[in-house]
């Protein structure tokens, strides 16, 4: 990027030909006001009570990848196919496509992203050598193997009972088919390392580093439970999964949460660091924030892909590239592995444009420090 | 694969551009659809002032910078001289402001159409004399301060109608874009790319420097020109076949003229007499165009 | 091949032969027989060229400066008014370093009209950096037209070839044509090697700052004072080729000559007659024909005119306010390198007859005989109402 040293005259061309471009002149220092991403949180994602990432999700499925949609909302929730049918979505009601025609489908594209083929990949912490099981299957103790699989302990999930999903089993099949269910179980299994066993006799629990016992899973008072309990004597007090009233099929991702959460707890017990760190997130972004009249009015298509495309994506960048589109300097660029926008503030003037054209208020302009 | 909005980028950063240049951002639109097999001309005016500071350039093609009123012509002994070599696959980007188009440069522009000349001339019009200190031109519009048009003197005479002249020479394509409408812009190149012969575009280009107006607001002001039809958007085939572009709902000039310095210091009489010279314009141009469908 | 050509079809059929590629010109007296010649040329398919009608003569040069930034050899034709209104653009083309060769016609400047011989419009463009060739007669506008080319794609400088107006633009002459070959073999194809190109982008002529800006000028002044000796050696080498020669200056029986009568254009053949009858009548007379103008040719001329003692110079030309500017060109390249008079004779100017008694009376004046004309200022006018 240096300019180039002419010590002769007789180094540049006869004509008058310019012999470098100008990357070298550094116009950021013009700068009063600098361009910051910083992405609000979208309503979707705020009322989600996994607080999953919706709209990276769905800019996944616009972009024709579901798997890499289903990745992300693994990292959150370990069985989409059953939120994506059984939630009651209070994500849809906060969607700020209603300002402008219909709100988006948002449940829908949760089902469509967990029907991608195969198991997504995702960063398993190292061994820890530590033994966990988990008593009971439900939505909550799913969960909470889950996060500890990922966390690198070794679990077991002990049902007594002859299928794994706790209060999901009872289900009306046109909800959540068993055949759907059974996927959704093998899948977090094999994501994160899970042994599940079900018709399982809890008696070897004395060599566990810790258990987690979810009461709901055994009939109050039952020889099971007490089976249980009796067992755990003489090892670490067992921890336990409350799910006080217990759940309706439709606050699954409650149970869901509570499981994750108890993973954490269970972390803090073996003396790990925690497994699940709820992401910091911005403010909600409102209608105010985005630039409504950038979008093309566009109905709501029953096609995955069509429907994930008219999702505004409120708040966050799904790198729609306006920004790059209107930056009179080139200064705001897709890098080259695709996955986010790079402001070069070596030449960027300040001027703003990119700000004022995110159609989603992701892009803020900040005092120079 | 390149996955970036723009894919071809000839413009580099590090240009002496004010800051938020809406003919910055017409250049790299141009030149998107163009690629880099293209020459460009530019006469004197803001572009040739900051595409470089020699031996330096911010562009990624060939450019000529020639004196003020020899855009068209100097583009026509490129294109001459190419053809004569066998690169008529060059295109040949004749690049001027308001000044170097509707001013010095008509007499050498109306040449090079009367002959059909098989170049593309962009106009970019900031409507004044920006590069040296935002004097009046022919395409200032009526009302509008600039520093030889003060308060004291103002322009009373509309903007001059450019389409109108480059229309009647018969060329095959005419058309006004927006630098706050890009996509609309670009289709436009790319049909004019499509054809041989003179084609000719009058593209919008906003100036916070000279219009007064925030810097982030370049795409805004170009976009709410075009709302209330101060520069509606349209196309001309040979100079015969009118179409209007479809835009958002007609709004009052009022918006518009809000947003920009320049007009700050309008009467209300002055106002009057820009929304009657752009209802008049809008009229005529609605009655050319008719119901001929965006092609 | 001998043939009877008048002057401006002899431009036209020199650029044929220097196989221009590009031509743009726009008419105007007495240079148009050659760019309607040129396009009956281009239009027959005789002369494989692009002709670009153009609507003005600063329309003309603003193609012919695209097409030779371009890489083509170009050539245009112009005359007085609309060498004037080129002005601007014979700056560019120079500054550009475009080898364009273009004809002009030297004609007078209005108001008022007048069609006829002057050249006060070439001359008043000296400063604009073309090399500026003035022909003596029609076989020197075939041959200084390839020299012409030559000269420019080698220093990269365009190229003024002038003509008298009717003197010699409308004079049919005896000249030899030389074949397409022998052309060719004097005059390669242009194959510049810097140029505006599409596989090598950069830009042309974008703004320059101070640091650069004179040091790029310092250059252009080596490379254009350099011109003298470039266009001797291609005059030689065309000599040596065609048996012709047309070098910067051209000298009749200066060796020891004390007086010496200095002409620019077609002049120099009365200069040559009134030189000789003044050796008869015993004195020791001379001419220089100075072809060149710019650059000037401070070797050969302070070479040629060495033991003169008396330069009687004809200026078809005046600045007003100052002198002949031809005079002031040799009393410049003279000032502190010799002793000679220089004697400033305008005459001619638009049109009027320049015979080769007017000169020999002129020369006689210089040594003290009879008086000639009005003295007005360090010049003499001729033929002028008192």
């Amino acid at each position: 990027m240096a300019k180039k040293q002419i010590d002769s005259v007789m180094q540049l061309p006869v004509m008058p030909l310019t012999i470098e471009d100008m990357t070298w002149n550094k116009t950021g220092t013009w700068r009063l006001l600098t361009p910051v991403q910083q992405d609000k949180t979208a309503p979707c994602r705020a009322a989600c009570p996994l607080g999953q990432p919706d709209p990276q999700m769905i800019h996944q499925l616009a972009l024709g990848d579901p798997a890499a949609g289903l990745a992300l909302l693994m990292a959150y929730n370990p069985m989409p196919g059953v939120t994506g049918r059984l939630c009651y979505h209070p994500c849809q009601a906060k969607c700020l496509r209603k300002e402008l025609d219909q709100g988006i489908a948002i449940q829908s594209l949760e089902k469509s992203a967990s029907e991608a083929d195969g198991a997504p990949v995702l960063e398993r912490q190292a061994d820890t050598g530590k033994l966990v099981a988990v008593c009971g299957s439900g939505p909550a103790g799913l969960a909470a193997a889950y996060f500890l699989g990922l966390a690198g302990n070794s679990v077991t999930v002990l049902e007594p009972g002859r299928t794994a999903g706790g209060f999901l089993t009872q289900a009306k099949a046109g909800q959540l088919p068993p055949e759907v269910l059974a996927k959704e179980v093998e899948r977090l299994a094999q994501v994160a390392g899970v042994q599940i066993k079900t018709q399982a006799a809890p008696n070897f629990l004395a060599g566990m580093d810790l258990v987690l016992v979810d009461e709901s899973a055994y009939a109050p008072d039952s020889a099971e439970a007490k089976a249980v309990l009796a067992l755990v004597k003489g090892g670490p007090e067992p921890l336990v999964l409350s799910a006080e009233g217990g759940f309706k099929a439709s606050q699954v991702a409650h149970a869901l949460a509570l499981g994750r959460e108890t993973a954490n707890q269970a972390q803090a017990a073996l003396g790990l660091t925690a497994i699940f760190a709820q992401p910091e997130l911005g403010p909600v972004a409102t209608a105010e924030d985005l630039s409504l009249g950038f979008f093309a009015p566009a109905e709501a298509s029953e096609q995955a892909r069509e429907e994930a495309a008219r999702c505004l994506s409120c708040g966050t960048c799904n790198l729609c590239q306006q920004c790059a589109l209107s930056c009179p300097d080139a200064c705001c660029n897709l890098d080259e592995a695709g996955g986010t926008i790079e402001i070069d503030l070596y030449h960027c003037k300040g001027c703003g444009i990119c700000s004022y054209e995110c159609p989603r208020g992701a892009l803020v302009m900040e005092n120079m420090p | 694969m390149n996955n970036k909005i723009l894919k071809q980028e000839l413009l580099a950063p590090g240009h002496m551009g004010c800051p938020g240049c809406g003919a910055s951002l017409v250049m790299r639109y141009v030149l998107e659809v163009l690629g880099p097999k293209t020459m460009v001309v530019m006469p004197a005016g803001c572009w040739p002032t900051f595409v470089g500071l020699y031996p330096s350039t911010c562009l990624r093609v060939p450019v000529m910078s020639v004196p003020f009123a020899t855009t068209a012509m100097a583009a026509a002994g490129v294109r001459a001289s190419l053809d004569r070599q066998g690169k008529g696959e060059t295109n040949v980007l004749a690049w001027a402001g308001d000044g170097g188009t509707f001013d010095i440069g008509l007499q050498a522009l109306s040449g090079a159409a009367e002959k059909n000349t098989d170049i593309i001339y962009v106009c970019y019009d900031n409507e004044a004399y920006m590069n040296t200190g935002i004097q009046r031109s022919s395409a200032t519009p009526p009302g509008c301060w600039t520093t030889t048009t003060p308060a004291s003197a103002p322009k009373l005479e509309p903007k001059k109608n450019i389409v109108e002249i480059m229309a009647a020479h018969r060329i095959p394509y005419v058309a006004t874009a927006s630098v706050g409408y890009p996509r609309d812009l670009m289709d436009k190149v790319e049909k004019a790319k499509g054809l041989k012969g003179t084609r000719f575009l009058h593209i919008l280009a906003s100036c916070p420097t000279g219009w007064r107006h925030d810097t982030e607001l370049t795409m805004e002001v170009a976009r709410k020109a075009v709302e209330c039809r101060a520069f509606p958007l349209y196309e001309v085939w040979d100079g015969v076949r009118w179409s209007l572009t479809p835009m958002a709902a007609k709004t009052p000039v009022t918006d518009y003229l809000n947003m920009q310095g320049r007009f700050k210091a309008m009467s209300a009489p002055q106002r009057e007499v820009f929304q009657n010279w752009v209802d008049e314009d809008w009229a005529r141009l609605s009655e050319k165009c008719g119901d001929n469908p965006a092609a | 091949m001998k043939r009877v050509i008048m002057g401006t079809e002899t431009a036209a059929l020199a650029a044929v032969l220097a196989r221009v590629q590009v031509v743009a010109a726009y008419p105007i007296t007495p240079q148009t027989v050659t760019v309607e010649e040129l396009s009956d040329y281009i239009g027959k398919g005789e002369l494989d060229a692009a002709y670009i009608t153009v609507e003005s003569e600063h329309s003309a040069m603003a193609a012919c400066v695209g097409a030779s930034a371009t890489g083509s050899r170009t050539f245009t034709a112009t005359s007085s008014q609309g060498l004037a209104l080129m002005h601007e653009m014979l700056h560019h083309a120079a500054g550009g370093r475009l080898p364009i060769v273009m004809l002009n016609a030297n004609r007078a400047l209005s108001p008022p009209w007048n069609l006829y011989c002057d050249h006060t419009d070439s001359l008043s463009q000296r400063d604009t950096g073309w090399i500026q060739y003035y022909c003596c007669d029609v076989q020197d506008v075939m041959d200084s037209t390839f020299i012409a080319y030559r000269v420019a794609e080698k220093v990269m400088l365009p190229v003024m070839i002038n003509l008298d107006g009717f003197y010699l633009t409308h004079t049919s002459e005896v000249i030899d044509v030389p074949d397409q070959e022998e052309v060719d073999r004097y005059l390669p194809p242009y194959d510049p090697a810097d140029k505006v190109d599409v596989d090598n982008p950069s830009t042309y002529g974008c703004v320059c700052g101070a640091d650069l800006f004179s040091s790029l000028k310092y250059r252009r002044q080596m490379e254009t004072l350099a011109v003298e000796q470039a266009w001797q050696e291609a005059s030689d080498e065309f000599a040596a080729q065609f048996g012709r020669s047309h070098a910067p200056v051209q000298g009749h029986n200066l060796d020891d000559a004390e007086v010496v009568i200095v002409t620019i254009g077609t002049a120099g053949g009365a200069a040559q007659l009134a030189a000789d009858a003044l050796r008869e009548e015993g004195v020791a007379a001379g001419s220089l024909n100075l072809a060149m103008v710019r650059p000037f040719p401070y070797e050969s001329f302070r070479r040629a005119v060495s033991g003169a003692k008396h330069l009687v110079v004809l200026d078809r030309d005046v600045s007003f306010g100052a002198e002949g500017i031809v005079a002031q060109e040799v009393k410049s390249c003279l000032y502190g390198k010799s002793s000679a008079q220089v004697h400033c004779y305008i005459a001619g100017v638009g049109g009027m007859d320049i015979t080769e008694e007017i000169l020999a009376d002129m020369a006689r004046e210089s040594l003290g005989g009879q008086k000639q004309g009005l003295e007005l200022g360090d010049s003499i006018w001729i033929k002028v109402l008192p």
